[in-house]
């Protein structure tokens, strides 16, 4: 294991169940029969940047990653317990169980070759999940995003606004959908969600 | 509210998720030491303000995070096209369609 990651080798437990939103509010998961709202436990994230015209890179980062990176615009993929949503052109975001994530950049970074770049950001955002009959109308109390099925298919995701501040909105299922939302935003957007959430809990 | 085509994500999206970065297609002087101060103050500071047709760059700041150009009426607010860092403009000031 690559010497990167030394310091989060001797904070693993430490950090192990610390998530942004946790850390603030004794309750990060709730539910009714309409809808349920929790943050994932903590995940690695990545951001990973290289030219898709260049497929000795893409066929580099396909095989570590148990899959090819999505190329298609707004789309998102899951690879076992990897998760990768596309970003832009040449930018994507992987999530993946924390546990995973420190042997994945050491592993990329030794298999990786020419221009490229991998940055570590799980301590940055936390991930929440949105599931049931209304979590449809809770993203359309947010975000100026257009969430009716036709437009937002299974499998896409966008970035976007998202109440005051910005997120990242993929449907992984009929009926569930994840954020992904800044760390410092996160306390301000559990308590938009549990706000736009309650007439769905009540 | 704009509604903006981004070209990087293929769809059109809300003005809030945008944010607007001045003038387009300005060249950075490729020898910067043999420019005159006129040459060198114009690149820096001067900029069109044009009435009608403007090629304009934008950011797709909540979305892609890519930048790209947009050609926009000032007079109407009306978006001709956008298009990616690198291309040309189909829509100019004389109402040209090359």
């Amino acid at each position: 294991m690559s010497e990167l990651f030394s310091v989060v080798n001797q904070h693993a437990d430490a950090v192990a169940g610390i998530t942004p939103i946790a850390a603030r509010h004794d309750n990060t998961s709730v539910s009714s029969d309409q809808i349920s709202i929790h943050e994932w436990p903590l995940c690695a994230q990545f951001n990973l940047r290289i030219k898709p015209e260049n497929s000795e890179q893409m066929a580099i980062a396909a095989q570590l990653l148990g899959g090819e990176l999505p190329t298609t615009p707004l789309s998102s993929v899951a690879y076992g317990h990897l998760r990768i949503n596309w970003v832009a052109p040449d930018d994507w975001l992987v999530i993946m169980p924390f546990e995973q994530g420190r042997t994945f950049e050491a592993d990329y970074r030794a298999a990786q070759v020419g221009h490229y770049s991998i940055v570590d950001i799980s301590g940055g955002q936390t991930v929440v999940e949105l599931s049931g009959a209304a979590a449809r109308e809770v993203l359309k109390k947010s975000t100026p995003i257009d969430v009716h099925p036709e437009a937002f298919p299974v499998g896409k995701t966008v970035g976007t606004a998202f109440a005051k501040s910005a997120a990242s909105i993929t449907r992984i299922d009929s009926d569930t959908y994840l954020l992904v939302i800044r760390r410092s935003f996160a306390d301000y957007l559990w308590a938009w969600l549990m706000d736009a959430s309650a007439e769905y809990r009540s | 509210m704009l509604h903006i085509f981004c070209p990087h994500c293929g769809e059109h999206r809300e003005e809030e998720e945008f944010h607007a970065k001045g003038q387009a297609h300005i060249a950075r002087p490729a020898d910067p030491d043999a420019c005159s101060d006129k040459e060198w103050g114009d690149y820096l500071y001067f900029r069109k303000n044009p009435r009608g047709i403007h090629h304009e760059m934008w950011v797709h700041a909540l979305g892609c995070r890519k930048f790209f150009n947009v050609t926009r009426d000032t007079v109407t607010y009306d978006i001709k096209e956008t298009y990616k860092i690198g291309e040309q403009p189909r829509v100019t000031q004389s109402g040209e369609h090359s």
